[in-house]
């Protein structure tokens, strides 16, 4: 889950999205916007492991992101 | 004004004596907040040797400076226990990452006023450019956009020093859109060949 921050610019996102997830700059921007418009979106879902790594690469970058159980499962 | 074009697979930057002593100032106290002392009972030895903070064998605590814990968020705000664990396992590594980063900037600056780089060193200033924003943003208060909108429009009543601050932050995320952008251009070209 990546949240929205007023210092993170629009490209700058895009490009990780598009660069680190490999998604196309399609999806890459529509997740973009959420971020922006609704303060957050779920970028990647999956099991915990690949959450937490997903989670530290996004702080490397300097994304404010999070990642949170399932509600209702481990 | 500082000039950024793609030449090749690099990026070419030019920058004014006054911008580049600049950035030469900000980030060594950039790459000084990251090398503080984080408090625990291995802070005296530099983090090279540390080995049990390599390791993730002893505790971190988790920064009291608000730019640092920007830079070294919690995995879970809901989950203190599992923020807490994660923190010990991760954030040597995640710091060690941001201060390199933030070398690299430093290495380039001290070339001249004309910094060729490659496309990882690009990255590399990309990453270190928006923590050094995350940090000004923290000092300035701009953590939300409508904090961000509001501290533009009462630009006047600010002190001479949050001005000065400001104007620096404006001008570190023109670099930091225009080395993105020339990457972004880049990629699509790569893409569509």
């Amino acid at each position: 889950m990546v949240f929205n921050d007023p210092v993170n610019l629009m490209s700058y996102v895009s490009y990780v999205f598009q660069t680190y997830f490999g998604y196309s700059e399609d999806k890459a921007d529509a997740l973009m916007l959420e971020v922006h418009e609704n303060g957050r979106s779920v970028v990647a879902t999956g099991g915990r492991e690949a959450m937490e790594r997903d989670t530290q690469a996004m702080h490397e970058y300097g994304l404010w992101a999070a990642c949170q159980p399932d509600s209702g499962s481990d | 004004m500082a000039a950024i074009d793609a030449r090749g697979d690099d990026v070419v930057l030019r920058l004014e004596d006054n911008e580049r002593s600049l950035m030469l100032t900000v980030f060594t106290d950039l790459a000084a907040l990251l090398s503080e002392d984080d408090g625990s009972e291995d802070g005296s030895r530099p983090d090279s040797e540390n080995w049990d903070a390599r390791l993730g064998l002893v505790g971190r605590p988790r920064p009291e400076d608000p730019a640092l814990l920007r830079l070294l968020p919690d995995v879970d705000p809901e989950d203190e226990e599992r923020s807490t664990e994660f923190r010990r396992l991760t954030e040597f590594d995640l710091k060690q990452a941001k201060a390199h980063n933030v070398r690299i900037v430093l290495l380039g600056l001290s070339k001249g006023n004309d910094i060729t780089l490659t496309h990882d060193e690009t990255l590399a200033w990309m990453k270190g450019l928006n923590d050094l924003r995350l940090v000004l943003a923290v000092r300035l208060g701009i953590d939300t956009e409508d904090a961000q909108d509001e501290k533009y429009a009462r630009r006047e009543e600010l002190s001479e020093s949050e001005d000065l601050t400001l104007t620096l932050y404006d001008f570190l995320t023109w670099i930091q859109d225009r080395l993105t952008t020339t990457l972004l251009t880049r990629k699509q070209g790569d893409d569509e060949t």
